[in-house]
Order: C-alpha cells, then structure tokens, then sequence
C-alpha cells in the first residue's frame, strides 16, 4: 500500500515537471501546446542514450534538458505567426511526427524494443530505493517550481501574461514577442525534458509507445485543473490526475470482472471523460437564443 | 515499369482511405472553425462497429454503411451533449474537447473488443492485373464505394437545401442566420456526416490493414495533411489533396524508406501552414 | 522645415482596394499634426504602416531620416516611435500600473536569467518603475485606478490608459489614432489638456482625430487624407477654407 502510494507520488513528480512547462507555455503565456509528449520524449530518450554512452547522470540531465529545449525553440521558431487552431493541430502532429522517429529509427533508439538498463540515481543512505528516488523528484519538482513562481511574479511574467492577452500591445511598447514567446516555448520544452529523463531513470527502460498522446493529455487536464497559469494550481492538478490514473491501478485487484486490458482502457475512458467535464466546466458559455 | 504501376495503385488505395474522413475534417473545420481531432477514433469506431454488424452475419457491404450511421449517432450525441455548451468560446474548447473525445472513444473501443488484431471476413481473392495494374477486388470495390459516397456528399453540398445551408454557414455565419439559416441544425447535420464519413474511411483503411484500437490514430497526421492541403472546408479540395499526398508518398517510396510516409505527411502538412501566413492586424480602415 | 517624419511615395493596396495612394507629408518636429479624412480614407492604415504593424507596397517612411518602412513594430517602437489604438487595447486582466511597468525596456527583470538570481536588484528595479508609472498615472488622471483591472475602467479611462502607455516610454513621437472618439466631452477636455502637456513636454503628436473642434483647437498643422492620398496640408485655417477639403469632407453636415 505505501509502495503504491510512493509509486503514485513519484509518477505526480514526473509528470509535474511537465505540467509545469506547458503551464509556462499555455497557462502564462497562452501558446497551446498539445504535444507536450514530444519533449517529455525527447528527454527520455537524449537521457538513455547519454547514460548508455557513459556520461554521468547529471550531465545526461543536463543534456537531456538542453536538448528537449532545443526542440521546443526549433517548434517555436517554425510557428510564430501560427493562429491558436494552426498550432494545436503542428503541435500534435509534431509529437506523432518525434513518436514515430523513435519507432522508425532502430540505429538510434532500439526502434519498438526502445532502451533498457537506464540507470538511476544512486539512494539517499538509509532509505529505500523508491522513497529516495520520491526524494530525488521531488527536491528538483520543487526547484522547478520555484522557478516557475519566480517567473510569474518577475517583470518577465509580466510580459508574457501580456503577450497571453494581446501580443500586439507589448509589440507595441517595443518587445519583440517572438524571442519572448520563443523562450517561453523553450522553457517548457526543457522542463517536459526533466520530466522524460526522470522518466527514463524511474522505469529503467523506455519504448516509442509509451509517448502516445496521452501523456499530453493528462497535463493538459493538469493545467486545466489547477486555474491556468498558476504553478501552485499546476501542481494540484497533476496530482489529482495521477491520483485519477495511477492510484486507479490499485482497484485490478479489488475488480475482477473486467480483465487488466479493461481496466486501463476505463481508467484511460475516465481520463478522457475527466478532461472533457473539466473543459465545459471551465468554457462554457450561456446559450444564445 | 511494372514498378510505378504498383505504387499508383497504392496512391489510389491511400487516397481513397484518406479522402472521407479529410472530407469530415474539412466540413467541421469550414462550419464549426476547429480542428477535430476525434475523426480518427470514429473511424475505428465505425469499422469496430461494421466488424460486430458482421457477426450478425450481414455482408460488409450491408454492415459498413449501418455502421457508419451508428458512428453518425454517437458523433451527434457528444456534440449535443458536450461541444454544444462550447460553442461560442472560440476554437480552443472544442479543440481540447475532441482530444479528451479521442482518448474515451479510443479506449472505449479497447475495453469492449480488446487489444488483439481482428480482421474483417473478407475471403482472399486473386487481384486483376490490367495493363500492369495490380488491384485485388477488395480494393476495387472500396475505391469505388468511395467515389460514390464523395459524389453523393458533393451533389449533396450542391443541391440540397441542407447543403447550401452548410455552405452559407461556412462562407458567412451571420449572413448565413439572417437568411433563415438555423445553426443548431447545421451543425448538428455536419457533425452527423461527419461520423458517417469517418466510419466509411474506417472500414475502408481496415479493409486494407487490419483492426486495431491504434486504427484511426496512426493516420492522424496524413489526415490533416490532407485537410489542410485540401484548404480546411472544401469537400472536392479534400478529395484532389488525398490524391496528391497519396502520389507524393507513394512515389517518395523511390528515394525515401517506408517509414518516412507519415513524417513525409507531416512536413507537408507543417510547410502549407506556414506558407499562409497570418499578419498580426487585420487590413484596412 | 526640421521633418520628424518623412513619408514618400507611399503606396499600399488590399486586394482591389487601394488604401494608399501615393501618398505623401512630412511632419514637423516639436508640432501637433492632424490627420483628417473620410471614414475609408486609409488613415489608420497609414498607422499601421509607419509603426510597423503593416508593410507598404512600395514608398518610404523616414523617422527622424532613418528608413522604417518594413521593420517590425518593436522595432519601430524601440526608435521611440509610439502609437496608441483606436480601439483601446488595454491588457484587461493586468492592472493599470502593470499595464504601464510593462514598458520599460531594458527591464533586467524582464530577461529569464534575472529570475534565477538574487531579486534586490530587480526589486530595485520594479520600485523606480512603479514610481515612473504612478507618475504619468497622475499625469492623466488616473492615479486612483492604479491597482483597478484595466478591464473596469471606463470608455474614456481606457483611452487614457493608452495615452498612458504611450507617454510611459518617453517617445520622441507619438501617433495617437482617434483619442477622443466615444469620449464624453467633459473628459474630452482633460484628453486635450493632456495632449498639451504631453507636447509642451517636448513630444511631437500625429493625430488621427474626427472631432473638428478638438483638431482646429490643437493642432498647428493638418493633413488631409482622401482615398489614400494627401489632396491638402496647411493651418487649421487653411484648411476650413480649401474648397477641396469642403468638396471632400467638410462639405457634409458638420460644417
């Protein structure tokens, strides 16, 4: 029961360093990202070859980090003028696109066999292989979470709260919104990458199906949750969504009327539902006559 | 040249695939103004449906438009349950809506028929060869199932009243209203034709391939290449562009590996976007 | 004549429309310029083009001799270029002081790497900007809804806010695009007492204006727009006077 609620928490961490970038993305300054999974791929990815060839685990983070990033500017720079629809479809579309990269290229990234034997970080003395890693995730979920606070509330927060309401003001006022919008993209792009490698690290081994989209889709529900564009909210969110999917795995050994398939495709169904619910809830509008 | 002969062929096959379900992207997109992401999952529907309609022992051909009617029915239930109260909020919504959509119906079809690959019971059949074109009768008879259907859907667009209501909603929406247009009931129309498109390209892509829940998700991306290369709200458009994709990919089989169809797909559908540029101000006075 | 603004040649077409025709004035440094015409006439089009928002088909724009025709809006802005909207464009869930420290540029604050280390500096920083910001919040009489959303200010209060925004970078020029449209007239007066602070401050105004009484009243100078095309430039009173201009423009009910 700990071990799942350990498990639990540890999955909220990963995916809170990937809530937190698309909240920097979408929450503060409104780029819609849908494929969020990219970069969370991307990390993993950059962190298991890096380990594999030898390099230290802070520095595989590290290039993770910059290289998830560096896709994120490669997107932001393709798309600047892209209207909200337009980059929902790119963005999406861009993560089958990174998916499918994986998939296809065997020399790179073991193909459908993906990566095993990704190491993790050595445990904290006197405790447990799972808690220290819980205590490893979260100590860097809270560093990124005091980034993003610090974001919001600098006068750069500003700026990109004000390119979310009109990004034809601050061009205005003489900030070119493309380098901030393309920052912003960046760093969310780089945060999802810690979240891949912690991933990677977490579950020791890593294949192209495990980056479908529904990991774009949990922290979109994430940020959703939590009011858009604030990290605090970001991170309730998340954890209510990793509660919603993965404490959902302790029921297949209460239900047994529905077999193992059947039950991650309803904890999936409820997910999908979750984040329709929340969506009207949070759009909705009076009907017009 | 046998060669080329096989890869028009399969250009043929992918076009008439694509076609449809690009067709129900485009109408959304022309009268709803968003992308709906959810097209992919009603062609797994459909063609999960028409699997189960078989069992019933009904011929393919009898199942797959049944099916395709259902789909039209569950399309029209979430829209009137759930996209409706979004309606005036702008893309987002209903953008974020058809991707949770995705992931329920998705998944509602791996809870009720499981992950195995299932196929239709379709006999082998010897394929013709004419002239050097190598077709299996299966293949024949779904391109032309598909042509009928994209007849019918652009003589329906022309000459019916619900179609020029389409149309008029899709050109100018408040003019649209003021002529006597009701909304509801062209969006609910689109969305039912919606479905029933996708679900046919679902039997026709599963016809080809095999069923899996992944059915519709893997040509997402060629999907919208096709709409938005088609310019996103013209059905004809749709049609022209799964060809030219169909031929671009098929044929880039020459130089490019298999794999690369999909990232191909992509990169067409990334550089049609960005060639249509979006200023920040809208001209004039 | 010593030209802030120098526009030649100026040509700039939508379509089937052609929105400027030709066009070409000058503005004198240290003036109030008017810029009058018919609805239509290409007036905030030609804003757009000088700021940067819209590039012309063909023509030049010089400010202050240096060619901006084509460059980006910030980049515009950045040469000390502002311009206010017709429709007022406040930032409506940022308060009005932050509407206004938003601004600044070269803001330490505003680069990601301020955000890692230690805040004294841009607490620092954020005070001299917030006191700078409270300062032309008094200029136009908005000091009291300095922490207000700029959504709940009215009408006139937004078309302040833009003033304010503008002032709040100390432009050399300033294009104002109808700043007193839908207006009530007391608060008109204190927009036109602004306007002449703002220029006695030493800035140069151009003005696209609708209200005749506020343009005679302020400016030195007009410009009269017409399909795009400048068919007259001179004194107020030369202005009410050219037959042109009445034929044009004056010659409706107003008068």
């Amino acid at each position: 029961m700990v071990a799942y609620l350990v498990a639990i928490l540890i999955f909220a961490m990963i995916y809170g360093f990937v809530a937190l970038g698309l909240n920097i993305q979408w929450g503060l300054t409104g780029l819609i990202n849908l494929g969020q999974v990219a970069f969370f791929a991307i990390g993993a990815y950059a962190f298991a070859l890096a380990t594999h060839a030898g390099m230290p685990l802070l520095a595989a983070l590290v290039l993770a980090t910059l290289v998830s990033g560096a896709f994120g500017g490669a997107v932001a720079l393709f798309t600047p003028r892209l209207r909200e629809d337009y980059l929902a479809i790119v963005t999406l579309g861009f993560s089958e696109f990174i998916r499918l990269i994986f998939l296809n290229e065997k020399w790179l990234a073991g193909g459908p066999d993906g990566i095993a034997a990704i190491p993790r970080p050595p445990t904290i003395p006197g405790l447990d292989t799972e808690t220290s890693f819980l205590v490893v995730s979260a100590a860097l979920v809270g560093l990124a979470f005091w980034f993003s606070q610090r974001l919001a509330r600098f006068p750069i927060g500003r700026t990109l709260r004000a390119i979310r309401e009109d990004e034809t003001v601050v061009a205005s006022v003489g900030k070119p919104t493309l380098a901030y919008k393309s920052q912003a993209f960046i760093l969310g792009a780089a945060l999802a990458g810690i979240g891949g490698a912690f991933f990677a690290s977490y579950l020791t081994y890593i294949s192209p199906d495990m980056f479908g989209p529904n990991v774009s889709i949990y922290v979109l529900a994430a940020v959703l949750l939590g009011t858009q564009g604030s990290s605090l909210g970001t991170l309730a969110g998340t954890a209510v969504v990793a509660a919603l999917l993965e404490g959902t795995r302790l029921l297949k050994d209460y239900i047994t009327i529905v077999d193992g398939v059947q039950l991650a495709a309803l904890r999936l169904m409820a997910l999908g539902l979750a984040l329709m619910v929340i969506v009207v809830i949070r759009y909705r509008t009076t009907r017009s006559p | 040249m046998f060669e080329l002969q096989i890869y028009f062929v399969s250009a043929l096959v992918s076009a008439a695939i694509w076609t449809l379900p690009a067709a129900a992207i485009s109408l959304i997109y022309g009268v709803l103004r968003y992308p709906n992401f959810a097209i992919t999952e009603f062609m797994t529907l459909g063609a999960y449906l028409a699997l189960f309609l078989c069992g019933f022992s009904f011929p393919l051909w009898f199942a797959a438009p049944l099916a395709a009617v259902l789909t039209g029915f569950v399309a029209l239930a979430f829209d009137q349950t759930l996209f409706r109260s979004v309606r005036r909020a702008g893309a987002l919504p209903p953008v974020l809506l058809s991707l949770g959509l995705m992931l329920f119906l998705q998944n509602a079809v791996r809870f009720l028929w499981g992950n195995d690959v299932l196929q239709y019971p379709i006999p082998l059949s010897r394929p013709f060869v004419i002239a050097g074109f190598v077709i299996t009768p299966t293949q024949a008879i779904m391109i032309v199932s598909v042509l009928v259907i994209l007849l019918l859907s652009i003589v329906g667009l022309r000459m019916t009243a619900f179609g020029r209501a389409v149309r008029a909603t899709s050109t100018n929406p408040e003019l649209a209203v003021v002529t006597g247009v009701r909304p509801e009931i062209v969006y609910g129309g689109v969305i039912f034709i919606s479905g029933f498109l996708a679900a046919i390209g679902g039997v026709a892509l599963a016809t080809e391939t095999t069923l899996t829940p992944l059915l519709g998700w893997r040509v997402l991306i060629p999907l919208f290449a096709v709409a938005i290369l088609g310019g996103l709200g013209s059905v004809i458009g749709a049609a022209y562009a799964a060809l030219l994709l169909g031929l671009v990919s098929e044929f880039s089989l020459l130089v490019l590996p298999a794999t690369y169809k999909t990232a191909l797909a992509f990169l067409v559908l990334a550089a049609v976007l960005l060639v249509r540029p979006t200023g920040l101000i809208r001209a004039g006075d | 004549m010593n030209a802030i603004l120098e526009i030649a040649g100026l040509n700039r077409r939508f379509g089937g429309l052609q929105a400027i025709d030709r066009c070409e004035f000058s503005v004198r440094k240290g003036s109030i310029t008017g810029l009058i015409g018919p609805n239509g006439a290409g007036k905030s089009t030609l804003f757009n083009i000088v700021s940067g928002f819209l590039k012309p088909d063909s023509g030049e724009v010089r400010f202050e001799g240096r060619r901006i025709d084509g460059m980006a809006p910030h980049a515009v802005a950045r040469l000390g270029l502002r311009r206010t909207f017709q429709i007022p464009r406040e930032l409506k869930r940022m308060s009005v002081l932050e509407n206004l420290m938003l601004v600044p540029e070269g803001q330490f604050g505003d680069r990601i790497l301020s955000v890692v280390l230690p805040d004294a500096r841009v607490r620092e920083e954020e005070r001299a900007n917030a006191a700078a910001a409270r300062e032309v919040l008094q200029m136009v009489g908005l000091e009291t809804k300095a922490d207000a959303p700029a959504a709940l200010l009215s009408g006139g209060q937004k078309k302040l806010l833009e003033l304010a925004r503008c002032l709040m970078s100390r432009p050399r020029l300033m294009l104002l695009d109808e700043p007193t449209a839908g207006v009530n007239p007391t608060l008109i007066r204190d927009l036109m007492d602004v306007m002449r602070q703002v220029h006695a401050s030493g800035i140069t105004l151009l003005i696209i204006e609708h209200n005749m009484n506020v343009v005679m009243e302020l400016c030195e100078r007009i410009v009269v727009l017409d399909r795009g095309h400048v068919i007259a430039a001179g004194t107020p009173s030369e202005i009410q006077e050219n037959r042109q201009v009445l034929d044009a423009y004056l010659g409706g009910a107003d008068a």
